[in-house]
């Protein structure tokens, strides 16, 4: 393995680095969804896999996108999109901590000299019906990564208790090179993340706050919904729940834009988590009949 | 029988035993109860399994649990049984030797016979020996002790994590159960005790030799396991950083409590923010650093807020200055955060967002918080009756804006900052130019949070806190939902406290009764009333049973009326006289004036006219001489002078009770005495019902 010095570790180094860490503890590597999701948890990979009852394995970079926390480009470390890395380990490594922190150390940062906490932080996700207990870790007061025990999916108790590790990566990088604000840290080649993604989020928090089309995502969101419940009926369960994720995302959007009064944002929540645990139910019952419930 | 030496010797070796149960990070809060219930359950296990052991420490920090017992024997107690062997006529000859049967009995059980003793079983006397049992070893009880105290530890909430199902407030990583040299083997949820313990992460493990070196050990390492010890040492550094940039420690225990169970190995740094954030509420910027970053704010001597904060980390040997550059740059962004919904937020005045409180539900069956704000504007204008100097133009637009900062970014989305509901109502009414009346108001319908918080200074708050409060117990009597066992789900017992808490400080005299059916009126019902006054009424009781007012006493007074400070007036009066002579009399006499009334239907009035013996014609001029200043200092609410008259009355009821036949054949004059007998005792019966007080 090809050690990279310290300042030359981009954030496209921090990627690599990780595929290359957890696809030799025996991760399969996978590509982002093809969906906007507000986290990598979203991701088929994830949402369907850790319903089975058999080992998985996964590692993947998701675009999260999380339309309240835009700061039209004005704050270090706040953004509505941002790139996380997932790892999915199913069962639960004994040494999962370990290997978190070692996965950490292989971009050029020895822990030792720093303060690392493990703070508490159960995570929640009232969409999707999935809740785990788990940590913020925070390097020097920074939360950098989230570290989840899954308990339940889909509203489904999990048989099988995976992890999921979730790394900011973009908090990393600021940290490995010394940058005060995320916009300035060196993506690759010279080019920084803010010259690749200050105006996307600029723009976007205009969209999200001032000019999304209210009428629009009230209907796109009652739209879509009808369209997931009629595919979960027919057995349709992926492009289902494609229809499920985009609602979340509808549903953010809407939030963002203050469109929705926060009782109304409950009900929406609650209309949503049906979809997704019918979801999970239709997908239990198929694999149950299946001898290979694998990809 | 004296123990075998073999027994004694075992029972004079002792070892400490150490258990430790090591995990990945537990929640900061969970660990002083699972700490206690660990001790608790260990000792209570060694106790019922008779093992003797001296004095038990405990110790954690965030990545483990540990309980150290000095000198614990080896082994349990000795057990005393006896082996009953043929019964006494059996076991005897006529000539009172025994039988072949007795010797058959000590020899098949190898005691000589001279150990042999008669004593009663059941109804039959039979002849029997004690026989002493070495006991268990403790090593072999502690094998199933300790399993079991790990799945009996409860958390707040727990996990699992592997196959075997345990659950756990996080997983459990290793195991050390030591007595002495000797490891307690045994294997749960995968991990097998063992002798090897965790330093610090990233620092080599450290295998014990014996339980005893177990805190020297983690000493050596550098982690400080006693929670108390790390906690002053924290503070220590807190106070040495801040004394010596000549700033002021804001101290907060409850953080302070929480950093303590943050760290193995507390590193404290003194760190600073940018100036340019110190323009956002002072109360914003401290739930930022301990709500979000778990930092101690610091002020300056005058009371402003500095920029200087302490963060404590948790390393032995690391960077300070990286870290300390690192939790500076998140603490300015958090901090710009903060900026961006401060901006955002003026952006809209809190009287702008008052029709948006429509669109949030308060309670699923009693409508929006829109609905409520309207109810407690017009309540607490009723209230504002019985507070003197309420400013009601003030009253009335707190009592507007109190919960429009729930719709504020900072409240709604602000994460770190949604406890901060009344402070930003208050802030953002300051920056908006409100009188510091209406602002202090809308801050102090929150107080007060818990029993002895501080209470509403403004005569608007007192007003809007208690309009609020019985707003809320109006609408929960509405629907049934006043908590009645233990389950109180929206803290109604406490909303009710601290209604007393306020009308008993501010010493207000208001008819509640008056006032709950007004608020019960604001929600269309018509039902409700009585419930939410009696459940308010045992609130009073709870309170002056916290005061140490004996029961009784409260009892006598409580249905003496709906003003709650004048119920409380009487029983703290009564209850500082119970101890006196005095007290009994009054007992005594409103006993004796009241028993004999028992089962009398009706009263008409006393007559003069129709008194006829020297003794009740002096009581009856006795009671109109002494009732005009008695109601008089009725009125006053003198309890206590009341009383003392009462008192004077003593001498001419016994009399009449001594010298008169009231209950005599005639009618007209049993009439005329009960009447007479009757006006005596409403008069006791004005300041408390004393046949409640147990003697």
């Amino acid at each position: 393995m090809v050690m990279v010095s310290f300042c030359d570790m981009t954030l496209q180094d921090i990627i690599v680095e990780l595929d290359r860490f957890w696809k030799s503890y025996g991760c399969i590597l996978l590509e982002p969804y093809s969906s906007e999701v507000g986290a990598g948890t979203f991701n088929p990979a994830t949402f369907f896999k850790v319903l089975e009852p058999g080992k998985w394995n996964v590692a993947y970079v998701e675009l999260s996108k999380r339309p309240k926390d835009g700061r039209y480009a004005k704050n270090p470390i706040r953004f509505q999109q941002f790139y996380q890395y997932q790892v999915i380990l199913k069962p639960a490594p004994f040494n999962v901590q370990e290997l978190c922190l070692k996965s950490i150390e292989t971009m050029g940062l020895e822990l030792k000299q720093h303060d690392i906490r493990f703070v508490e932080d159960d995570w929640e996700s009232e969409t999707l019906g999935a809740a785990g207990l788990g940590w913020e870790l925070w390097l020097d007061g920074m939360e950098i990564l989230q570290f989840t025990y899954f308990q339940q999916m889909g509203g489904m108790e999990l048989k099988i208790t995976p992890v999921e590790l979730t790394y900011g990566i973009g908090r990393i990088a600021m940290v490995v090179q010394g940058k005060k604000s995320f916009f300035e840290v060196e993506w690759g080649n010279k080019i920084t993340h803010g010259k690749l993604y200050k105006q996307i989020e600029y723009e976007f928090s205009r969209f999200n706050f001032d000019e999304a089309n209210i009428g629009l995502h009230l209907e796109l969101f009652s739209k879509f919904e009808q369209e997931a419940k009629r595919l979960l009926e027919l057995g349709l369960i992926y492009p289902g729940y494609d229809y499920v994720i985009k609602c979340s995302h509808i549903l953010n959007v809407l939030d963002a834009r203050r469109a929705i009064s926060p009782s109304e944002r409950k009900s929406y929540i609650a209309r949503i988590r049906r979809l997704s645990n019918a979801t999970a139910q239709k997908y239990i019952e198929t694999i149950a009949n299946e001898k290979d419930p694998s990809f | 029988m004296p123990l075998p030496k073999s027994i004694l010797r075992q029972l004079l070796m002792k070892k400490t035993l150490l258990f430790e149960i090591g995990t990945e990070e537990i929640p900061a809060s969970y660990l002083e109860p699972a700490s206690k219930q660990m001790e608790a359950l260990l000792l209570s296990s060694l106790k019922s399994n008779s093992i003797l052991h001296g004095v038990a420490k405990r110790f954690y920090t965030p990545r483990r649990l540990s309980v150290v017992v000095q000198d614990v024997a080896t082994t349990e107690q000795p057990k005393r049984y006896e082996i009953y062997g043929p019964p006494k006529e059996v076991a005897f000859d006529n000539e009172g030797n025994f039988t072949g049967a007795a010797l058959g009995f000590a020899k098949a059980h190898k005691v000589d016979i001279s150990c042999l003793k008669v004593k009663k079983k059941g109804k039959k006397e039979v002849i029997c020996f004690e026989k002493i049992s070495k006991g268990r070893k403790t090593r072999d009880i502690l094998k199933e002790i300790l399993p079991e105290i790990i799945k009996n530890l409860e958390f707040p909430k727990s996990m699992r994590w592997e196959t075997e199902g345990i659950r756990f407030a996080r997983p459990i990583r290793w195991i050390v159960a030591l007595l002495g040299e000797e490891v307690i083997s045994f294997k749960i949820a995968g991990v097998k005790s063992g002798r090897v313990t965790q330093g610090l992460r990233f620092y080599p493990s450290i295998s014990l030799k014996d339980a005893s070196t177990y805190e020297k050990a983690m000493r050596k390492a550098g982690i400080i396991i006693d929670p108390n010890e790390r906690k002053e040492i924290i503070k220590r550094y807190i106070l040495e950083l801040s004394n010596k940039a000549k700033l002021h420690w804001i101290e907060d225990e409850e953080l302070l409590l929480e950093v303590t169970n943050l760290v193995e190995i507390p590193r404290p740094i003194l760190g600073k923010f940018d100036k340019k954030y110190l323009k956002l509420p002072k109360e914003v910027i401290i739930a930022a650093l301990k709500e979000h970053q778990r930092y101690f704010a610091l002020e300056k001597y005058d009371g402003k807020l500095s920029p200087n904060f302490v963060a404590v980390a948790n390393t032995k040997g690391g960077n300070i200055e990286k870290i300390r550059r690192n939790n500076e740059m998140i603490l300015n962004a958090r901090l710009e955060d903060a900026k961006f919904y401060f901006d955002e937020d003026m952006k809209l005045s809190l009287e702008s967002r008052i029709d948006d409180l429509k669109g949030v539900v308060w309670r699923e069956e009693l409508g929006s918080l829109y609905d409520k704000t309207i109810r407690v504007v017009e309540l607490s204008k009723f209230i504002a009756q019985w507070i003197s100097k309420v400013n009601i133009d003030f009253l009335v637009k707190a009592a507007y804006l109190s919960k429009t900062d729930l719709l504020t970014n900072m409240i709604r989305d602000g994460k770190e900052f949604t406890k901060l509901e009344g402070i930003i109502g208050r802030e953002y009414a300051k920056a908006a130019g409100e009188p510091r009346r209406v602002c202090e108001a809308i801050y102090e319908q929150y107080l007060p949070k818990f029993p002895g918080d501080s209470l509403p200074d403004t005569p608007e708050g007192t007003a809007l806190s208690l309009a609020d409060r019985i707003d809320t117990i109006a609408g929960n009597s509405v629907t049934a939902t006043l908590p009645t066992g233990s389950f109180d789900p929206f803290g109604i017992r406490r909303i009710g406290n601290g209604i007393i808490a306020i009308i008993v400080a501010k010493s207000l005299h208001m008819p509640l009764k008056v006032i709950v059916e007004e608020a019960i009126k604001g929600y269309r019902a018509d039902k409700g009333g009585e419930a939410a006054f009696s459940f308010l009424l045992q609130r009073l009781r709870g309170f002056l049973e916290e005061e140490g007012v004996r029961y009784d006493i409260i009892n006598s007074v409580i249905d003496k009326g709906d003003d709650f400070f004048d119920l409380y007036l009487r029983a703290k009066i009564l209850d500082s006289f119970k101890e006196k002579e005095e007290f009994n009399r009054i007992v005594t006499l409103s006993k004796r004036v009241k028993n004999i009334l028992k089962g009398v239907a009706q009263f008409s009035d006393c007559k003069p006219n129709f008194l006829k013996e020297e003794a009740e014609k002096a009581l009856y001029l006795k009671v109109k001489e002494v009732e005009p200043n008695f109601n008089k200092l009725l009125k006053q609410r003198d309890y206590l002078k009341a009383l003392e008259i009462l008192l004077t009355l003593g001498e001419s009821i016994d009399k009449l009770f001594d010298e008169v036949l009231v209950m005599t054949s005639d009618e007209k004059l049993r009439n005329n005495r009960l009447a007479l007998i009757n006006h005596v005792s409403q008069l006791f019966l004005k300041v408390a019902d004393f046949s409640k007080i147990e003697a």
